[in-house]
């Protein structure tokens, strides 16, 4: 039996009539105790039915079941146990209670929706069941406190009830006292309070996580959650601040399934993370797309979560359709939170917490001591003489004993602190009338990174408004303006960036000289580079950038069914950047004698605009909703560089007359789409769903000749929970299947075109005489079209226990074709930089590949008295195949080392070497390996016992190019998450885990840590090579040179990338006191991680690739020494009043 | 609410959907300056069309990786101290040549890479010239005339490195390039003496403006065309070739004095046949680097370089030399002996601690192409310049020598004679008198040993005269390594078959 009502904040329009039937039903109170029947049918339904000597109440139920309307009556007026036998044919509803009610007293009174049932007669039995009755009177409030207006207070067994006013205030007279009262609200939780003499009941409304009447936001549009037909993951306020984090993107890992969310950038502050739905998407950027109020694009990582009042994740096309071009990966819809009417409610959030790199123990490096003693056994294995302790051609104080040079430069320790302090500000006022309602943020986030000279501090402003002007037109805007400030020495973080270089650097070499100058490498026994120390203390970048973004709407209504609603956004951001590096220097055996000062100033600014008309009308059990719509949007950006060298380190700026060379850049462009859109869906009875979108985007993107695209996507749903047939045994039970294409333009701007490259020659050769030349720097391709992802999704949602137990699983199969796929040009062509001897690559369609898997959700929550308790665990398995690559035979990474190849049949970015079989133990191992082949060594001339040892693939005696496999897939096998919540009295405590498993991850960095080779530092693990037969078979035996080429791609650094992490963990405390809402909070973020992986983090985004971690999804899961993640732990308070 | 605001507000929503031209506002605007598909349809894009295919010529791949291949690969240099990073040059130096070199720079690649830049830069010119209009009808025939000499020289540095290479004339597409195979050698030499030969008629004998200086003239293609009629061993062709450039109107003349040639006070020679322009402007051009900031020039040349502690002349030739005289001073001028202690560094008077940080006792260094000035003590120049030293690619001794080998095959050794000892002359070395045709070409292989050491080209003069077995067979040379291989990455890329052996 459902019990909920027709109404709804959210549907203002049907509010009225709703007032209305309260006024019937207050008129009618004094009847005494009534009964409820309630139902959310069409109205103006014929009836046909046919009963035998049934209950008048099943009679009743049945009609209910049919039409849209409800009965209201006492059960002391009506004999609710007269049985009766009618036959009604195709009646209405006023003949079929004639009917039902032949040879009564009974008048059924239609009111709107409800049908009051009274006998003609009030007698003086009813008057005095009154003058028993307590007045009861009490506010009700939402889960923070917010005066919650609307609210339904019924006395349960009757429909004597009334609705909280809008200050959340209420008053219900004539409650029997032992009656118990109901307060429902759509998308809470309705609770029952025993009366109990009490006269004030104060009540707080719990959000229903489970709701099927919550409304989320589609895309262009809302629909309740029961009546959804694609795959959608949405998470509510609550899920998101419950967490603590400052990271909108941290909040949401591990909390649903299909959405795989990894690090992108290691653990540096203001480091994004990266977000991919439903597998590893294209070759190309796979990031999903970000609608934020309702305007495409940008990130997450502006957003502070406790702005946001909810996010959509589109799943499947179905959903994402409606985005058409943009959608392929998927679309996240965030909606930033709204004022609410009612009185003013202010609401703090506030964290201090301390950051610290985790997992530094995996990975130890020598200390100066070991550090001696590696490099004197590496030269005394070459039979040449030591280097430390008594080498006459090496000065003794630099070079003693290795004893005697202690534990040196812990570099690490000199580069990252402990402790670094992070805090998260916000304060937000929210309230309003019935008409006008404002919702106003202010929020600040000051972050220092764990590497020395480097933080963030970011400024947040929101305004957001609606106003309703007249009852047909409703006006309102989304503001925001935010900026930000980033210092730091060094934010890549790639193979050469700064963690890397740190903790290669010899720990023989000090921080300072003993004079307290910067020290730097004082011998040539070491490379000819500052120390990562000195790098970042004689260079002070900074950026910052501002960003303002404004959204309007109007809507219009100009008829009951028909809204219009135009919206215009216009943003505008600007950035700045300087830097300053002191390259005066003279340490140890480096030094230079230059000042360089850089900076770059851009803005851009674009705007769009949005048209929707759209359509919303039942007809009988009919619904029908139905858009059509029009977008455009234009972008545009220009920003100017520079850079000046001077040889006084007191010039600061560029370009000044004292410049020994000055060079300055620009780059300016644009980009512009027009969208057309369409989507109609109809449900019957809310048992049976279709719906259908289309949408037609042409993108600036693409050459004249495929510019537009159109995208199509269909979906049904049937609720069988809905059927009379099935039992009670399922609180809820749908079917959905969904198809649909969607596209992806993620190529970047201009890639159609191929633009000429200016160079310089001298033909004088007299410095500072140059002329230009011209050459060609790509390849052009004008034929360069959409990217078609096609998608089917089979879903399931289930709910038992009256949705304490809720599961969903979905399978969904996504083919992408005409895979926008930057190729390798080779340089036999003439393409590629002869500056950087790398290679180029042209964007064309090729190929196809398969992603397909299955999702699993599930929750359990429950109470029992002051304990509660909630479960929740989620699943993704991912199957990756690559089924075409046009005439390619396989595809290659970028990196200059290739370890991936992609291969049809295979799944994209599979690892590529050699396999390794060990360590040759003795030499009579390796002669027999050499004799294998007779023109060629088994490796090369060089190798030696103690050299690793590689298969001989195909059996030909000599390992070669052609000894070459595929090693196995960086894409997780499944992703999972989990977590448990807990509650008892006020106290919470909430856990959450996320996990990946059957990934591989090359260790690259591992590598390098263990390799042959004279420098740099090395891991400690090669304290126990290779040093004799049966020492070990995995580290190499100690060479100046890698003779053997130990360190080629091959199984010795592939390595179990599966983790499972503590993702979260929040303990909270609710003050008991009533002036205002205080909730103490203390949560740890990235606290455990449970790995085999030896590095220092698994977590190796999928994305995050080559040499430089620029590359694309054909190199991707090699570690080559990104930064690695921090653990957060924050102290918090909520207050809200 | 009126009907008439119902109907305006349907019609507003109808006019946003029709009201624009989507095909125009579509059309993003370029800012980024010239594209390949407007390239060389105006006359002002022919020059710099042309200093494009010149351009090449400032890179390390045909720098100081053509170095790399021709004296690493050869006896004349030696690779010292190398670790893994320097994977590439190692492997290069102790004959383990393989297509997929470890560490960076990859120097095969990169000499590779460099040669086919210029040629397809120079296939575009080729290939858009003749329908390009508005351009000075003699100025166009002087630039296609150069752009062949380019080409020329080109598909000749890798055609005796790699033997058959892919033969491509046109500019090419996507398709095109994966699509590539190599192409008889003896169809790329063909190639290469059409370009020379048809260029040199049109090219001038030389440029009166110093603004000139790096072109190509003449003396370039013929000194080219004795250079490929050598390798075809067409001895008489060679001779008149190289006797054009001899007594070219161009007035080419050996330097006076050998080390005028490498330390920058002499940038126009009248030896220079045919130079690398080095500058320097906002970046440095130089042999050894693509793209040098100009902060770390001080740490560029000689004994101070990075390059330099890896790239050392064979201390075996340097000092046990029995081929030259003790009077000749070429190796010294152009090498600097750690052990030798030559220059007091820190002018204190006496060779005690002059040791220069990257010289450890016992390493050679190299001089070449170090300016005059140079501060030996910090590798700083003293004054003026960024040291960026012309590199003559051809010279008048190298034509010399050429002749004299042309011209004692022919049986003219007499003449030969007058040719060898003017370079020897200048080297303050003694007169060579034997008229044997055996010991006189074993005396040009030497002389254009130590005449052109270190300069990337006795690996080719070897192979030339197929004594790569007898000179390097000793070092680990094998007989398959009569080609370097060609790139893996492009064996991958596209459909060439590796040269035998690797």
């Amino acid at each position: 039996m459902e019990k909920k009502w027709i109404r709804g904040k959210d549907v203002p329009f049907l509010s009225k009539k709703f007032l209305r039937i309260m006024k019937l039903i207050t008129l009618f109170f004094f009847v005494g105790f009534l009964h409820v029947f309630s139902a959310v049918h069409s109205q103006g339904t014929n009836i046909t039915l046919k009963t035998k000597n049934e209950k008048i109440t099943k009679v009743l139920e049945k009609i209910e079941k049919q039409t849209d309307f409800r009965f209201a009556f006492s059960t002391e007026l009506i004999d609710v146990n007269r049985e009766v036998s009618v036959e009604i044919d195709n009646k209405n509803i006023d003949e079929a209670l004639d009917i039902v009610f032949y040879g009564t007293d009974i008048i059924h009174l239609k009111q709107g929706a409800s049908i009051l049932l009274y006998p003609k007669l009030l007698n003086a039995n009813t008057t005095s069941l009154i003058s028993q009755q307590n007045t009861i009177t009490g506010k009700v409030t939402d889960a923070n406190g917010e005066p919650l207006p609307g609210v339904d207070v019924i006395i349960k067994g009757t429909l004597n009830g009334v609705t909280s006013d809008f200050d959340g205030n209420y008053s219900i007279l004539d409650v029997p006292q032992d009656a118990v009262l109901i307060f429902s609200f759509v998308g809470m939780k309705t609770q029952e309070i025993e009366v109990n003499n009490q006269s004030t009941i104060n009540i707080k409304m719990i959000d229903d996580a489970f709701g099927l009447d919550e409304v989320i936001v589609v895309g262009y549009s809302t629909v309740k959650k029961r009546d959804i037909t694609g795959s959608i993951s949405s998470l509510s306020a609550n899920d998101l601040s419950e967490t603590g984090t400052t990271s909108l993107a941290q909040a949401v890992q591990g909390k649903t399934s299909g959405v795989l969310i990894s690090k992108k950038s290691g653990g540096k502050p203001g480091g994004g993370l990266s977000v991919r739905i439903r597998g590893v998407g294209g070759i190309n950027n796979s990031e999903p797309l970000y609608v934020v109020d309702g305007i495409y694009g940008g990130s997450l990582s502006g957003l502070n979560p406790d702005e946001i009042e909810s996010i959509e994740i589109l799943k499947d096309a179905s959903s994402a359709a409606i985005y058409g071009a943009r959608g392929a990966n998927g679309v996240v819809l965030i909606t930033t939170k709204r004022g609410k009417s009612g009185v003013m409610k202010v609401t703090y959030n506030g964290s201090v917490g301390f950051q610290n790199m985790i997992n530094t123990g995996n990975v130890k490096m020598l200390n100066a001591t070991q550090y001696g003693e590696v490099q004197n056994t590496m030269y005394r294995n070459e039979g040449k003489p030591e280097p430390f302790g008594g080498n006459p051609d090496l000065p003794s104080d630099l070079f003693p004993e290795p004893s005697q040079l202690g534990a040196g430069t812990d570099w690490l320790d000199v580069m990252y602190k402990n402790n670094a302090p992070i805090q998260n500000h916000l304060l937000s006022f929210s309230g309003g009338t019935e008409k006008h309602t404002a919702y106003m943020s202010i929020s600040y986030l000051d972050q220092d990174g764990i590497a020395i000279e480097s933080g963030i501090t970011k400024l947040n402003f929101r305004l957001n408004s609606d106003h309703i002007i007249k009852d047909w037109l409703k006006i309102g805007n989304s503001t925001s303006f935010g900026n930000s400030t980033v210092i730091g020495s060094d934010w890549t973080d790639h193979k050469y960036g700064q963690f890397y270089s740190t903790i290669l650097t010899e720990p023989t070499i000090p921080v300072f000289n003993e004079d307290g100058t910067l020290a730097g490498p004082p011998h040539p026994f070491y490379g000819p580079s500052r120390t990562p120390y000195a790098k970042v203390i004689s260079s002070n970048p900074i950026s910052k950038s501002f960003g303002l973004s404004n959204n309007i709407y109007a809507e219009f209504k100009p008829l009951e069914y028909l809204t219009f609603r135009t919206s215009f956004n216009n943003n505008y951001s600007a950035s700045e950047s300087m830097g300053y590096t002191n390259n005066v220097y003279n340490e140890g055996i480096v030094s230079d004698e230059q000042v360089n000062v850089s900076g770059s100033n851009s803005f851009s600014m674009g705007w769009t605009w949005s048209n929707v008309l759209k359509f919303n009308k039942m007809f009988g059990n009919h619904s029908v909703n139905a858009l059509v719509g029009y977008e455009k949007r234009h972008d545009e950006w220009n920003s100017i560089h520079g850079n000046s060298k001077y040889l006084d380190p007191a010039y600061t700026t560029i370009g000044s007359g004292a410049a020994e060379t000055s060079s300055f850049g620009q780059y300016r462009g644009e980009e512009s789409m027009v969208s057309y859109f369409g989507s109609a869906s109809y449900n019957y009875k809310g048992k049976y769903y279709i719906t259908g979108n289309i949408r037609h985007d042409g993108s600036s993107r693409f050459g004249a000749n495929n510019r537009f695209g159109t995208f199509p996507s269909f979906s049904v749903a049937w609720r069988l929970s809905e059927e009379n047939f099935m039992p009670d045994f399922f609180s809820d039970l749908k079917f959905r299947a969904s198809w649909g294409q969607v596209g992806n333009d993620k190529i970047g701007n201009y890639r159609y075109i191929a633009s000429m490259a200016n160079v310089l020659y001298s033909f004088t050769g007299q410095d500072a005489s140059f002329e230009s030349g011209l050459v060609t720097s790509g390849l052009a391709n004008t034929d360069l079209k959409w990217e078609t992802s096609t998608q089917t999704d089979f879903g399931i949602d289930m709910a038992f226990m009256d949705h304490k137990l809720r599961f969903v699983a979905d399978y969904f199969i996504t083919d992408v074709t005409d895979m926008l796929l930057g190729k390798t040009i080779p340089v036999t062509s003439g393409i590629g930089s002869l500056v950087w001897g790398r290679y180029t690559s042209v964007i064309t369609n090729v190929g196809a590949l398969t992603n397909s898997g299955f999702e699993f959700e599930a929750s359990y929550n429950d109470s029992f008295g002051d304990f509660k308790f909630g479960a929740h665990a989620n699943l993704t398995t991912y199957n990756n195949e690559v089924t075409d690559l046009g005439e390619n035979e396989y595809l290659s990474g970028t990196s200059a080392e290739v370890r991936n190849r992609t291969y049809v049949g295979g799944s994209l970015g599979d690892f590529y070497g050699y396999v390794c079989e060990g360590i040759f133990q003795t030499q009579s191992e390796l002669d027999a390996a050499n004799a294998l082949n007779s023109d060629a060594p088994y490796q090369t001339n060089e190798t030696i016992p103690g050299d690793f040892r590689f298969k001989d693939l195909n059996g030909d005696g000599t390992i070669n190019n052609d000894d070459r496999q595929i090693l196995g897939s960086p894409i997780p096998d499944f992703t999972y998450g989990f977590g448990f919540d807990f509650g008892y009295k006020r106290f919470k405590l909430s856990t959450l885990f996320y996990g990946s498993q059957g990934n591989l991850v090359y260790n690259g960095l591992r590598g390098e840590l263990e390799q042959q080779g004279r420098s740099p530092n090395k891991a400690t693990t090669v304290l126990n090579a290779w040093h004799g037969e049966g020492t070990s078979n995995t580290i190499p035996v100690r060479r100046i040179q890698d003779l053997n080429n130990n360190f080629r791609t091959s199984t010795a650094y592939l390595e179990d990338g599966s983790f499972l992490r503590l993702q979260n963990i929040v303990f909270s405390y609710d003050l008991p006191i009533s002036i205002a809402d205080i909730q103490f909070y203390i949560s740890g973020d990235n606290l455990i991680t449970f790995t085999k992986y030896s590095g220092f983090n698994p977590d190796i985004s999928i994305d995050q690739s080559g040499d430089y971690g620029e590359g694309n999804r054909l190199d991707s899961g090699i570690d080559t020494g990104y930064y690695p993640s921090s653990s957060v732990f924050r102290l918090g308070v909520n207050i809200t009043f | 609410m009126k009907y008439t605001n119902k109907f305006l507000i349907l019609l507003i929503f109808a006019l946003t959907m029709t009201a624009c031209d989507d095909e125009e506002f579509l059309t993003a605007e370029y800012y980024g300056g010239i594209v390949d598909a407007n390239f060389l349809t105006n006359p002002a894009h022919a020059k710099p069309a042309v200093t494009g295919v010149y351009d090449v010529m400032s890179y390390k791949g045909t720098g100081w990786d053509k170095m790399i291949l021709g004296s690493s690969g050869a006896d004349d240099i030696v690779e010292q101290h190398g670790d893994a990073n320097w994977a590439s040059l190692i492997a290069i130096d102790q004959y383990r040549w393989v297509p997929e070199e470890q560490g960076n720079p990859k120097h095969i690649w990169k000499y590779w890479q460099a040669y086919y830049a210029g040629i397809q830069r120079a296939n575009l010119v080729l290939e858009k010239f003749p329908a390009l209009e508005g351009l000075n009808e003699e100025l166009k025939q002087r630039y296609i005339a150069e752009v062949k000499v380019l080409r020329a020289y080109y598909y000749y540095n890798l055609v005796i490195a790699f033997g058959d290479v892919p033969l491509i004339l046109t500019s090419q597409g996507y398709e095109d390039s994966i699509n590539v195979t190599r192409s008889p050698e003896a169809d790329v030499w063909a190639q290469i003496l059409k370009d020379l030969t048809e260029a040199e008629v049109v090219l001038p004998e030389s440029y009166t403006s110093p603004d000139d200086a790096g072109r190509v003239t003449k003396g370039t293609a013929n000194a080219l065309l004795d250079q490929v009629y050598l390798w075809q061993k067409d001895w008489n062709k060679a001779a008149d070739a190289a006797r054009k450039v001899i007594n070219s109107t161009a007035g080419y003349q050996l330097e006076a004095n050998y080390a005028d040639l490498f330390n920058g006070v002499s940038p126009y020679s009248k030896e220079a046949v045919f130079t690398a322009m080095r500058a320097a402007g906002a970046e440095v051009q130089s042999i050894w680097s693509d793209y040098i900031d100009e902060t770390n020039y001080v740490v560029l040349w000689g004994p101070f370089a990075s390059w330099s502690w890896f790239y050392q002349p064979d201390p075996d030739f340097v000092r046990n030399n029995t081929y030259i005289d003790a009077t000749d001073y070429r190796l010294d001028t152009v090498t600097y002996d750690v052990i030798n202690e030559k220059y007091d560094l820190n002018n204190d008077g006496d060779f005690d601690n002059d040791n220069v940080w990257h010289s450890p006792p016992g390493d050679i260094h190299l001089m070449k192409w170090i300016p005059v000035n140079t501060d030996l003590t910090t590798g700083a120049i003293w004054s003026g310049g960024y040291g960026n030293v012309n590199q003559m690619m051809i010279r008048l001794s190298e034509v010399y020598l050429d002749y004299a080998e042309a011209l004692i095959q022919l049986g003219n050794a007499s003449e030969a004679l007058t040719y060898i000892n003017m370079i020897r002359a200048r080297a303050h070395a003694s007169d060579i008198t034997t008229t044997n045709k055996e010991e006189l070409l074993s005396i040009i292989l030497n002389e254009r040993k130590v005449e052109f050491c270190f300069e990337g080209k006795r690996f080719f003069d070897l192979k030339r005269v197929s004594k790569l077995s007898e000179f390097l067979g000793p070092l680990g040379w094998k007989d398959y390594m009569v080609n370097y291989p060609i790139p893996q990455e492009e064996i991958d890329l596209t459909k060439m078959i590796q040269n035998p052996g690797y």
